[in-house]
């Protein structure tokens, strides 16, 4: 099912970001949102994440759909290592199969530890993990590469081609990362 | 002080060690410790129950907050002896001692749990409500642990405040069987013997009573630091 902006317009602390966007993003589709700081990445995804209520136009489809969401801030519960920040968000998820999944982007090591003494390029590999490890129709990466060195990036990124399925995505980065299939939605 | 001082003005070490041996032989003792301990009980569970759940409700609906705070602000700042007036007209007296340690007690939960929801993490409840976790994960894993300190600190204050709340109380309302009206017959017979040992027992019941709360608190504690530290 299509999820379509309609001339969506929203303020943000007194300046419009967002100005009458139209935006189809049809189930399994992959985007790439980008543009300058401050032109309203983050506010869409918060709007399309049904956190934010647009100031005009309106959002269709969006109701029914179940979002899973990398934040720009990592937003994990310090005292719960790696696999029990990922288990709170999947009920259902198996406890070694998330080791297993996570093990892909973490040192064994770090597994285990409280979130709060993760270093933030690992905290940062968890937020994305959980974003892709949760059940849901569409997948929202805000930034999801940021503090990440290349070979982090690149493991993160075959991360998230594994795991993806066919569900939708939309993701915010300043750089141009390598997704097959993706369409790119600039903001100015 | 005891050689100088007539008996109904003080007691020595020696007779009130016996005093209190004679007490602690009488069943008469017993029944009375039992029976300050179940109104205290009552006061502070009735207290520590409404305060969980109204400083819940009044997390979630800021109205009723509202129309709370100067009731909770009244019972912050009205001295108990005030109160005790107005509870011998609400209540039989033998159930002061309930009323005043649940005065004592509600605001300091009520005001715990408040506090703690509201420092639940702004940023944590997005995450929740984007992944659509339902609210019993919500309150395992956000609310809990959040609100876990604030509680353990205010029992910790509270225990030892509802104990000299409700003495206070049965001292006035003279329930049968309890210490308050075994310390007013010492007190009515000038019997210094009698009140000095009473005072003793109630101490020693205050204290051990203020250590159980606290062992069984911790013991919550230590679990939920089980099921939260160290998940799998």
């Amino acid at each position: 099912m299509a999820i379509i902006f309609d001339k969506v317009s929203k303020h943000f602390q007194g300046r419009m970001v967002l100005e009458r966007l139209d935006w189809q993003l049809d189930s399994g589709s992959r985007w790439l949102v980008q543009g300058p700081s401050g032109a309203g990445k983050t506010t869409l995804l918060r709007l399309l994440a049904g956190l934010e209520r647009v100031d005009s136009g309106q959002i269709l489809g969006a109701e029914n759909v179940r979002f899973s969401m990398c934040f720009q801030e990592n937003r994990l519960c310090g005292r719960l290592n790696s696999i029990a920040n990922i288990a709170m968000v999947c009920p259902e998820a198996n406890p070694a199969q998330l080791r297993e999944a996570l093990s892909a982007l973490l040192p064994d090591e770090a597994l285990c530890r409280p979130a709060e003494t993760l270093s933030g390029g690992m905290a940062r590999r968890t937020a994305l993990a959980r974003a892709l490890l949760a059940p849901s129709d569409a997948v929202v990466l805000d930034e999801p590469f940021t503090g990440l060195d290349e070979e982090s990036r690149s493991r993160a990124l075959t991360f998230i081609e594994t795991h993806l399925g066919g569900r939708t995505l939309v993701l915010v980065s300043h750089e141009l990362p390598q997704l097959h299939d993706a369409e790119i939605l600039q903001l100015s | 002080m005891a050689l100088y001082l007539p008996d109904v003005l003080f007691a020595g070490p020696v007779r009130t060690a016996r005093c209190l041996f004679a007490l602690l032989l009488s069943s008469d003792c017993w029944r009375s410790l039992a029976g300050t301990i179940g109104q205290i009980a009552a006061g502070f569970l009735l207290a520590f129950i409404g305060g969980l759940v109204l400083g819940a409700v009044c997390y979630r609906a800021a109205w009723i907050q509202s129309l709370l705070a100067p009731a909770v602000q009244i019972m912050k700042s009205v001295p108990v002896a005030c109160f005790v007036i107005v509870a011998l007209i609400w209540v039989p007296s033998s159930r002061v001692a309930v009323l005043l340690s649940a005065f004592v007690v509600f605001p300091l939960t009520y005001q715990s749990v408040f506090t703690g929801l509201s420092a639940v993490d702004r940023e944590l409840l997005e995450m929740a409500q984007v992944f659509r976790m339902p609210f019993r994960r919500r309150l395992r894993y956000l609310y809990i642990p959040q609100l876990v300190p604030f509680v353990l600190s205010s029992c910790r204050v509270s225990v030892g405040m509802c104990w000299k709340a409700g003495i206070a109380g049965e001292i006035i309302g003279l329930p049968e069987f309890s210490i308050g009206e075994q310390l007013y017959l010492a007190k009515l017979y000038l019997n210094m013997g009698d009140l000095f040992a009473w005072t003793l027992l109630l101490i020693a019941a205050s204290k051990g009573t203020e250590q159980l709360v606290l062992w069984g608190i911790d013991r919550v504690s230590a679990r939920l630091e089980a099921i939260y530290g160290n998940y799998f």
